[in-house]
C-alpha cells in the first residue's frame, strides 16, 4: 500500500489482541462439535419417529392404528425428504463467484421461503394425522370412541400443555417466514449494490 | 477433497493462525459484541462444513476469507439492516504505550472501525481484505472478479473510506 494514510489505517485495523486467540479456540472448539452433531441430527430424528411409530403399533395392533401409523411415516419421510431437498442448497454456498453466491443465497432463501409456507400448510394436517394416531392408540383401534377420547383428552393438562407447545411451535413457523421474507428483500438489495459496483467497474475500465 | 484427519488438521491450522483475520472480517461487517461472537461461531462453523470440499487450490487463509466474507453477507441479510451503531468498547485491541497514546489510539481505531462498516458491502469486502496484506490475485479469488475489477474497486473503496473519516474526523 502505497498511501501514507492507508497504511496507518492498515496498521490500526491489523493491531494484535493478544486476548482473542483464546477465546477464538474455545469458539472453534464449540464450532466443530456442532459441525459433528449437525451431521448426525436427520438420521437420528428419523430414527426416533420411525422408531416410536413401530413400538406403538406393536403395543396397540389394530386397522385405524395401522392406517395412522402409515399415514403418519408418509407424512414424515416427504417433510424430511423436501426439507432435505431445500437444505441441499446450503452447500452450494461454496462457489467461487460473488455473484453465483448472492445468487444461490437469493435461491436459497427463497427456498428456505417455500420451505416455511410449506410447513404453514403442512403443521395443522400433520397435527391432526398425529392426534387421531394418538387417539387410535388409546382407544386400541375403535373408530367410534376416537372423538370422545379426544374431548376427553383436549381440556387435560397433558392436552392443554400439547396445544401450548403446538401453538408455539406454529407461531415460530410464521415469525421464520416473515424473517426469511426480509432476508430475501437484504439480499435483493446486497445484489443491486454488487451489480452497481460491476456496472462502475466496466466504466472505468473502458 | 479433506480427509477427516487433515480436516482436523487444516481446522486447527484456520484455529491457530487465521484468529485476527476473522475477527476483524466479522468487525466490519457486526458492530454488537454478542451477536459478532455469534459471527464468528457460524463463519467457523461454515469453515468446518466447507473444509470437506477443500482441495488446495488456494491457501488455507484465502479460503478462511472467502468463507468468512460470505458468511458476513448472509449475517448482514439475516439481519436485514446494516449494522447498528453499538458504542464499541473503549478497551479496542492496541498495544501497550502510555495511557494518552492508549486512549488517542483506541480514538482513532473506533473512527476506522466505523468509517468501514458505513461502507458499501462491496467495497467494505475490498478494502478489509487490502489492509489484511491479500494480494490483487488472491482477493480476486475471494471475490470471483478479475485482478483488474479487483484493484478498480480497491482504489474506489480507499477513496470513499478516507471521504468517510475526514467528514467524521
Amino acid at each position: 500500500m502505497t498511501d501514507p494514510d492507508l497504511q496507518g489505517f492498515a496498521d490500526l485495523w491489523t493491531e494484535p489482541d493478544a486476548a482473542e486467540q483464546e477465546a477464538f479456540e474455545a469458539m472453534a472448539r464449540k464450532a466443530r462439535a456442532r459441525g459433528r452433531i449437525l451431521a448426525y441430527l436427520d438420521v437420528a430424528g428419523v430414527a426416533v419417529m420411525v422408531g416410536g411409530v413401530l413400538l406403538s403399533l406393536f403395543m396397540e395392533p389394530g386397522t385405524l392404528t395401522v392406517i395412522a401409523a402409515i399415514a403418519l411415516l408418509i407424512t414424515t419421510v416427504i417433510v424430511i425428504r423436501k426439507r432435505r431437498q431445500i437444505r441441499q442448497m446450503t452447500r452450494a454456498l461454496d462457489t467461487a463467484s460473488r455473484e453465483a453466491f448472492v445468487e444461490t443465497s437469493i435461491a436459497n432463501a427463497a427456498a428456505n421461503l417455500r420451505r416455511a409456507r410449506f410447513t404453514l400448510v403442512v403443521f395443522p394436517i400433520g397435527v391432526a394425522i398425529a392426534l387421531v394416531f394418538k387417539m387410535s392408540v388409546r382407544v386400541g383401534g375403535r373408530t367410534d370412541l376416537i372423538l370422545p377420547a379426544f374431548l376427553e383428552w383436549a381440556p387435560s393438562l397433558r392436552g392443554i400443555i400439547t396445544f401450548v407447545v403446538l401453538g408455539l411451535l406454529f407461531a415460530w413457523v410464521v415469525r421464520t417466514e416473515s424473517r426469511t421474507r426480509r432476508e430475501l428483500e437484504a439480499l435483493k438489495e446486497v445484489r443491486a449494490l454488487y451489480a452497481d459496483e460491476a456496472r462502475r467497474e466496466e466504466a472505468e475500465a473502458a | 477433497m479433506a480427509t477427516n484427519g487433515s480436516k482436523e488438521q487444516l481446522f486447527a491450522e484456520v484455529s491457530s493462525s487465521c484468529t485476527g483475520l476473522i475477527n476483524r472480517i466479522a468487525l466490519s461487517h457486526e458492530a454488537d459484541p454478542s451477536l459478532r461472537r455469534e459471527l464468528v461461531q457460524d463463519i467457523l462453523l461454515a469453515i468446518w462444513i466447507a473444509l470437506g470440499n477443500y482441495r488446495g487450490e488456494a491457501s488455507i487463509k484465502t479460503f478462511a476469507a472467502s468463507i468468512a466474507q460470505k458468511r458476513c453477507i448472509s449475517h448482514v441479510s439475516k439481519q436485514a439492516r446494516e449494522p447498528r451503531q453499538v458504542e464499541l468498547p473503549v478497551d479496542l485491541p492496541s498495544a501497550a504505550p502510555p495511557p494518552d497514546e492508549i486512549a488517542l489510539r483506541n480514538d482513532q481505531k473506533r473512527l476506522l472501525v466505523e468509517s468501514i462498516q458505513q461502507l458499501p458491502i462491496p467495497q467494505r469486502e475490498a478494502i478489509v481484505l487490502c489492509f489484511e496484506g491479500f494480494t490483487y490475485s488472491e482477493m480476486a479469488i475471494i471475490l470471483g472478479i478479475s485482478p483488474n475489477a479487483v484493484m478498480l474497486r480497491c482504489q474506489r473503496a480507499k477513496a470513499t473510506l478516507k471521504s468517510i473519516v475526514e467528514r467524521r474526523s
